[in-house]
């Protein structure tokens, strides 16, 4: 005889019984059973789960003085705020080319909290932007040789970097597969396993673009910048260079950055899951408390080019050399690399074709 | 010298009535009655010749009945259970019971010669040499006819001296033509559209890898518990499957066809 006690099922949340002649916990729903071992480790491991992920930021800005000695420069075509030193000057706009700047004395631009200085002279981001060009079969021919850069300026980009640890808890439904025949059938045997994760991964200076004008996949497409290198702010290191002022709050970029943790913590659990067949995310609870924050201006080459009368924008990571942005692809080799390649196939196919292997 | 004469009388009626048999062998199964003796012993004969010729091991089957069992798995469960090796084939004759036009008639081929020369081309019921040749006879219940008939062509099939060549289902051009086209445009497309993805390098990032903090990964808890299990059991396709028409393997392999009278 059978005796009984209550308990739900961690598979499928039905009631399950004890049943003591496996000496284990039978689900009559689902049909699985598991040691009592094995149900106490998960019900310490599901308290954890809570209300699903939360996360809390606080900011870790050291001051939030004014920037003083600074003009500021308006956009009137695209509304860009930027901020230049007394003798340094803007004669157009480095996010839209529009030649007609308002300048002004600036106000309500705090100071940040550290800054990437440039490491790149123009001279450096020209030679970046043509080796970034280099080996792109789709490319104009004269794109290179005709392409005028219009305008390039250097432009500290404002960015909210991110600091936090993430506590993550994770269930996954993993299965092994096996296959075998016998004289009549095919057999598929899968073994279902809940598989339980929980951790911390910790994440430093994850940055988010802070403007507006700045199109965020512009700036994701130079990252990442070498924070070795990166000093508290002084006014010097923007001298002859210009400054964007942050439009975007922090607490909107906290979007983005919780995006970019819930996935990389993902992505980091998931790796620590191995021998399986196929391994899906069922439950996940990533909580991130005392996340912190802090302003910072990363150097940016800002690269106006014309081609064709139509406006090219480059972005050259300040810092690296990396290079963001769209190239002109030309339609006559589009279609011509096509014809060479389908010809060619095709070509290739005639022998398997006509000589019988296909 | 009676008794001894009697004991010889009684030896050669067993051999008589009982199957006939070679090296152990049952070649002729008549279980439908639808040869005399001496029409098994020809048949038996020809069977003979075939083995020793090209190697072959034919088997013949006849029965009133195979019950609920579908000819194919009958006459393969049969080749598989009667045949000492697997190089062979099995012509059935199932009479299902008398009722006309019901009747069935089935080759099964074994992995070997026949099912790598001509057993499709030959046994294929909808265009099967062999078999439009002896249905007439079977239709005018000429079964000993129809049976040596059988084997005089599997015997001409297996010598080359019918050429199955015009029989052989000749290669689509067109839809390969077809086929190699449409391999060429997508993989044309696939490549310059690869190429036209690296014109573009803006693009939003939605991981944070290069920002996670080294030697910052934790595992507090780790385990795996098992659930339970499932099991799916399907059916291996057999090799043939036409209703009416039943076709065999293309070329190579087993198969079978046949048809009904």
């Amino acid at each position: 005889m059978s005796s009984v006690l209550e308990y739900k099922c961690p598979n499928c949340a039905s009631d399950i019984k004890f049943d003591s002649e496996s000496q284990k916990f039978k689900c009559e729903s689902c049909d699985c059973s598991f040691s009592k071992e094995d149900l106490n480790r998960i019900h310490d491991f599901e308290e954890n789960f809570g209300e699903g992920s939360k996360f809390q930021w606080k900011s870790n800005q050291s001051g939030a003085e004014e920037m003083s000695g600074m003009n500021e420069y308006i956009c009137q075509s695209c509304a860009a705020h930027l901020a230049l030193d007394e003798t340094t000057s803007a004669s157009e706009c480095p996010y839209c080319g529009s030649p007609v700047i308002m300048n002004g004395r600036l106000s309500g631009m705090n100071a940040p909290d550290c800054v990437i200085p440039f490491k790149l002279d123009k001279k450096a981001a020209g030679e970046a932007l043509k080796a970034f060009c280099k080996g792109k079969p789709l490319l104009p021919s004269n794109f290179v040789s005709d392409n005028k850069i219009k305008e390039m300026k250097g432009v500290y980009v404002p960015f909210w970097l991110f600091d936090c640890n993430a506590d993550a808890n994770i269930v996954y439904d993993a299965t092994k597969v096996r296959h075998w025949s016998d004289a009549n059938y095919n057999y598929t045997e899968t073994l279902h396993y809940n598989v339980y994760r929980s951790g911390v991964v910790g994440f430093d200076n994850i940055p988010v673009d802070a403007s507006t004008k700045m199109d965020d996949a512009y700036m994701d497409g130079i990252e990442p910048y070498n924070y070795a290198e990166m000093t508290d702010f002084n006014p010097g290191y923007l001298l002859g260079f210009m400054a964007d002022k942050y439009d975007v709050n922090a607490e909107d970029s906290f979007e983005r950055a919780e995006t970019r943790v819930e996935t990389s913590t993902n992505d980091a659990f998931r790796s620590t899951v191995s021998g399986y067949t196929s391994v899906t995310p069922k439950n996940s609870s990533i909580n991130v408390e005392n996340g912190k924050y802090k302003y910072a201006l990363f150097p940016v080459w800002m690269l106006s080019t014309k081609y064709a009368g139509k406006n090219y924008i480059f972005a050259v990571n300040g810092q690296t050399g990396k290079v963001s942005g769209s190239l002109p692809v030309d339609k006559k080799k589009f279609w011509l690399y096509f014809s060479l390649i389908a010809a060619g196939v095709i070509a290739l196919g005639q022998i398997f074709v006509w000589g019988g292997w296909f | 010298m009676k008794k001894f004469l009697s004991v010889l009388l009684v030896s050669l009626c067993f051999f008589a009535l009982s199957p006939t048999v070679f090296a152990n062998e049952i070649y002729v199964e008549d279980n439908a009655d639808l040869f005399t003796q001496e029409e098994e012993k020809v048949i038996s004969s020809q069977i003979s010749s075939i083995r020793e010729e090209y190697g072959i091991e034919v088997l013949i089957h006849t029965t009133m009945s195979i019950g609920y069992e579908d000819i194919e798995s009958y006459a393969e469960d049969y080749y598989y259970s009667h045949a000492s090796g697997n190089d062979g084939l099995v012509f059935v004759i199932n009479l299902n019971n008398n009722e006309i036009g019901n009747r069935d008639f089935y080759t099964f081929w074994s992995d070997g010669k026949v099912g790598n020369t001509f057993g499709y081309v030959a046994f294929n019921s909808e265009s099967g040499y062999i078999n439009e040749e002896i249905l007439p006879y079977l239709q005018y219940e000429d079964y000993f006819s129809a049976t040596t008939e059988y084997l005089n062509l599997v015997e001409y099939s297996a010598n080359g001296t019918i050429d199955y060549e015009e029989y052989l289902p000749k290669p689509n051009y067109v839809l390969r033509e077809l086929v190699v086209i449409a391999l060429g445009v997508g993989v044309g497309l696939v490549v310059v559209f690869i190429l036209k993805s690296k014109m573009t390098t803006a693009v939003i990032k939605t991981e944070a890898s290069d920002y996670v903090r080294k030697g910052s990964m934790k595992l507090t808890k780790s385990f795996d518990v098992f659930a339970y299990r499932n099991v799916i059991r399907t059916p291996k396709p057999k090799a043939n499957t036409s209703s009416g028409g039943r076709i065999g393997g293309s070329s190579g392999g087993s198969g079978g066809g046949g048809g009904k009278f």
